[in-house]
């Protein structure tokens, strides 16, 4: 089930996508969060869907792998589009029961699962174009300048790619230690909420227990390697920012900036 | 050269209780040398090898690696670029996304300037055999590959020592054995000095000198022949030896003389023809 | 019968770009009491053949049938089948959870709902059959033992729940010498004390050799051999091919035989093999 989510997963390319600075792909991805809130009408819906095809096809992902990861997020959709369905007050189509449907709310409705779709679509294809390592860096640039009041900028990218290096290590884990409690007779499908909340105890302990280990066992192969924060540290991928980079950064920006405002 | 004087290492435990790990422990590591631990879980053995980088200091007595003393606080980051550690799981030593990155950590730790780190990586993955995997995530990677991947991130470093904390214990024969192979050509070409931690004897006899450890001390130290020869002692310290060393003791005892001190099926067939 | 597994596949991931055939056409019969090794190198499928001996994993195609317990494909298996098969997995000690040592042995017992004074006299029995006094350590925590201790726990644990059969994947990684023959010899005793059948899936020829009775060995998903050891470790050559080894002694006789000694080269331990060469060497020692 996790190997269906897209988001977060990395498919190796040398597309132009693939090739921007990825501070360059993150600050395009907020301009497309906040761009998309504003649109109102349906031929801007269209002007975004238009440029979220051509990322994709520049970026060479295939559609059917990148659709796939919206799987995860059905359930959200269509919770979504059904509050927005029967709650949106207006001319009323159809009644069925004590719920009404109204054109605003198929309208609305729609509207909330597009933006949702392209948020997520986006989302993912700056994972999906973008090497783990190469995003937390341009995190790292990026949330630099906030080092100065504080904000631990290094640590928290480091956290992020770390964090992102254990996730198949950590399913694996799980997976291993609920076979191995199964195996013992424990049973995570049947009884009432409680029950099954008290039957994941014997998965949490070893987890956690295994967790705190290699968190151990991390820091200290770290520190064997010399590891010491951010203080002197070089990097033998440097990231540099392209004539190419600063024209899509803006090319996005205003973009962005006319869809919100005049679409 | 690193020096162990008389090092005595206490942990304590949060229920003040305190585990003397080691109980003064001397020993010389020369350069160059391959020197290879064993001992029962618990011996302290892992504790020593965390003394070689400063991972760990003395609660008495000294260690000195190339003069430098390991108490010192601003000799750490000399010392640990120095002296290189691996560990035993490989999932837990490899930090990046890809194997290039891993590799490149160390060096970048270091300061050094990024078109050097590049050629290192590139040195570093192909004596380990690695060369073509930089892309690779260290998940896909079979156990084997990720110690010796780990072993890159390393020697990348260029480091005098290399201590191994029982690397080959989660692998298979095969992933040892590349292992074991890449660490003894470090030792050779690159005239690396290895301290290899171990509960495999075959891996044991491959040194040029065993240390046998017991309750946080050292009880015998050899050539292996030596030390293998002795088998009743080894196997009182919960040890074995290798096969055909026990089997020249069997046969001894049965009063056919065959040399008690040969190793490998090689010497056997030769002691017997 | 007690085990019969016949033309089991198990695929992971069917359908995704990360689909692998794991096992293929994998057919074989155990019969109560036997001490079955598996061998094979790594990423043969040895962990996934064994996780269908007790329905943790289903099998894509095939039938097998277990102590009269029936599934096929798709079928969800009963608890008896978990109750049946105590499953040893590698580093079994990551499982541990409770606090104290009683009641992480007595776990699965609960689970399959052993009666109260039972499950007493199960920890107890568990934990004297892996060889630790039950009085000394039932109050302890699991955590605060040494990893050797930690790993026997762990074996009660699975023992606790009076299993016929016991499968255990690679049980002695990570031991010193000593733990690890501990851990094998009470492995023979369980088997010669309570009849429990055992299948060990192990890297070490010579483990293989000293104890099981009869051996499978995998290649790429398939069982290509299935033979009493020495008539496996004949096939060298083979074995050789595949990536794997056979027990030094063996070796060792190989070598004499073609250095024209006349030996019997079905040789797996230390003891069988000083035996032989007193036997052809021995005129030479009365000087
Ligand atoms: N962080 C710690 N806190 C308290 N005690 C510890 C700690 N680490 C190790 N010990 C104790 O110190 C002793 C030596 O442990 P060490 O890990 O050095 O042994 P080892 O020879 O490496 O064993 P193994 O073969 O199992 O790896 C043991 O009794 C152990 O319980
Ligand atoms: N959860 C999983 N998802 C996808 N593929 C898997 C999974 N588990 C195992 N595989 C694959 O199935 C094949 C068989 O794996 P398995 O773990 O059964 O091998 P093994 O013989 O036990 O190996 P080892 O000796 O390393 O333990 C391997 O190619 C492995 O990559
Ligand atoms: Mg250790
Ligand atoms: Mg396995």
């Amino acid at each position: 089930m996790f190997r269906d989510i897209t988001i977060g997963q990395y498919l190796p390319g040398e597309s132009f996508i693939h090739r921007l600075d990825p501070r360059t792909k993150i600050l395009s991805v907020l301009f497309f969060m906040v761009g998309i809130f504003g649109l109102k009408h349906l031929y801007s819906y269209l002007f975004v869907l238009a440029l979220t095809l051509t990322v994709i096809l520049v970026a060479r992902i295939p559609l059917g792998y990148l659709l796939k990861g919206l799987k995860p997020i059905f359930i959200i959709l269509i919770f979504t589009v059904g509050l927005h369905l029967f709650l949106t007050p207006g001319q009323i189509l159809v009644e069925i029961g004590p719920l009404s449907i109204t054109l605003e709310g198929i309208m609305k409705a729609s509207f909330m699962a597009l933006r949702l779709i392209f948020l997520v679509l986006f989302a993912s294809l700056l994972t999906l174009t973008t090497a783990p390592m190469s995003l937390t860096d341009g995190l790292e640039k990026l949330l630099a300048p906030f080092a100065k009041v504080g904000l631990p900028a290094h640590e928290l990218a480091m956290m992020m790619s770390i964090a992102l290096r254990f996730i198949p290590t950590l399913i694996d884990e799980t997976d291993k230690i609920m076979k191995a409690q199964k195996a013992r007779g424990a049973d995570f499908e049947s009884g009432n909420i409680w029950q099954r909340a008290k039957s994941m105890i014997p998965i949490l302990v070893p987890l956690f227990v295994s967790a705190f280990r290699r968190a151990d066992e991390l820091a200290m192969a770290m520190e064997a390697r010399c590891y010491r924060g951010s203080e002197g540290r070089t990097r033998m991928k440097q990231l540099v920012y392209r004539k190419t980079d600063l024209i899509v950064t803006l090319g996005m920006g205003s973009a962005m900036v006319a869809a919100f405002f005049f679409l | 050269m690193i020096k162990i004087d008389n090092v005595i290492h206490t942990y304590k435990k949060h229920s003040d209780e305190e585990v003397q790990a080691l109980c003064g422990i001397s020993l010389d590591i020369q350069e160059g040398e391959f020197l290879v631990i064993i001992g029962h879980n618990g011996s302290g053995k892992s504790t020593l090898a965390k003394h070689l980088n400063t991972l760990l200091i003395p609660s008495e007595g000294q260690v000195l690696i190339d003069g430098l003393d390991s108490t010192d606080p601003d000799m750490v980051w000399n010392i640990r670029s120095r002296v290189g550690m691996v560990f035993q799981n490989p999932d837990n030593q490899l930090i990046a996304t890809t194997v290039e990155d891993d590799v490149a950590f160390g060096c970048e730790n270091l300061g050094i300037e990024s078109g050097e780190i590049r050629a290192r990586v590139d040195d570093a993955l192909a004596t380990v055999g690695m060369a073509g995997f930089g892309n690779k995530e260290p998940h896909y990677l079979s156990g084997g590959q990720k110690q010796r991947v780990a072993i890159a991130g390393v020697i990348a470093m260029r480091p005098k020592y290399l201590v191994l904390d029982e690397p080959t214990a989660m692998l298979d024969p095969r992933g040892r054995q590349e292992v074991m192979e890449t660490i003894h050509r470090l030792n050779k070409e690159e005239g690396l000095t290895i301290v290899h931690i171990t509960h495999y004897m075959e891996e044991a006899s491959q040194a040029d000198r065993v240390v046998v450890m017991e309750d946080g001390k050292i009880v015998a130290q050899g050539c292996p022949r030596e030390i293998f020869s002795q088998v009743k002692l080894l196997k009182s310290l919960r040890m074995d030896v290798p096969p055909m060393t026990e089997l020249a003791s069997i046969l001894n005892e049965a009063g056919l003389e065959v040399d008690k001190t040969l190793l490998t099926v090689e010497e056997m067939v030769d002691a017997l023809c | 019968m007690l085990i019969e597994l016949k033309d089991i596949c198990y695929t992971y991931k069917p359908g995704t770009p990360y689909e692998t055939s794991a096992i293929q056409d994998i057919s074989f019969n155990v019969e109560e009491g036997e001490f079955i090794g598996i061998i094979g190198h790594t990423g043969c499928g040895k962990s996934t053949l064994v996780q269908h001996l007790n329905g943790l994993l289903i099998p894509s195609k095939g039938e097998m049938q277990l102590d009269g317990i029936r599934y096929f494909t798709q079928q969800k298996p009963n608890k008896d089948l978990r109750k049946k098969v105590g499953m040893v997995f590698q580093y079994p000690e990551d499982q541990l959870f409770e606090e104290t040592i009683f009641d992480d042995v007595a776990f699965a017992p609960k689970n399959f709902n052993l009666g109260d004074g039972l499950v007493e006299e199960q920890v107890r029995n568990a934990l004297e059959d892996v060889g630790l006094s039950y009085e000394k350590y039932k109050d302890r925590s699991p955590f605060s033992i040494s990893g050797g201790q930690m790993r026997k726990v762990a074996i009660a644990g699975v023992l606790a729940a009076q299993p016929k059969i016991l499968v255990l994947d690679e049980p002695t990684a990570g031991l010193d010498p000593k733990g690890r023959e501990e851990i094998l010899s009470r492995i023979d005793l369980l088997r010669e004390k309570r009849n429990i059948t055992i299948i060990l899936v192990s890297h070490s020829m010579d483990d293989i050799a000293a104890h099981a009775d009869r051996v499978l060995v995998m290649n790429q998903g398939k069982i290509v051999i299935d033979d009493v050891p020495r008539k496996v470790f004949k096939e060298y050559k083979q074995l050789y091919d595949m990536g794997l080894d056979i027990p030094s002694v063996t070796k060792l006789m190989l070598k004499l035989k073609n250095k024209g000694f006349d030996v019997d080269t079905e040789i797996f331990t230390i003891e069988e093999a000083a035996q032989e060469i007193l036997k052809i060497k021995g005129g030479a020692s009365h000087v």
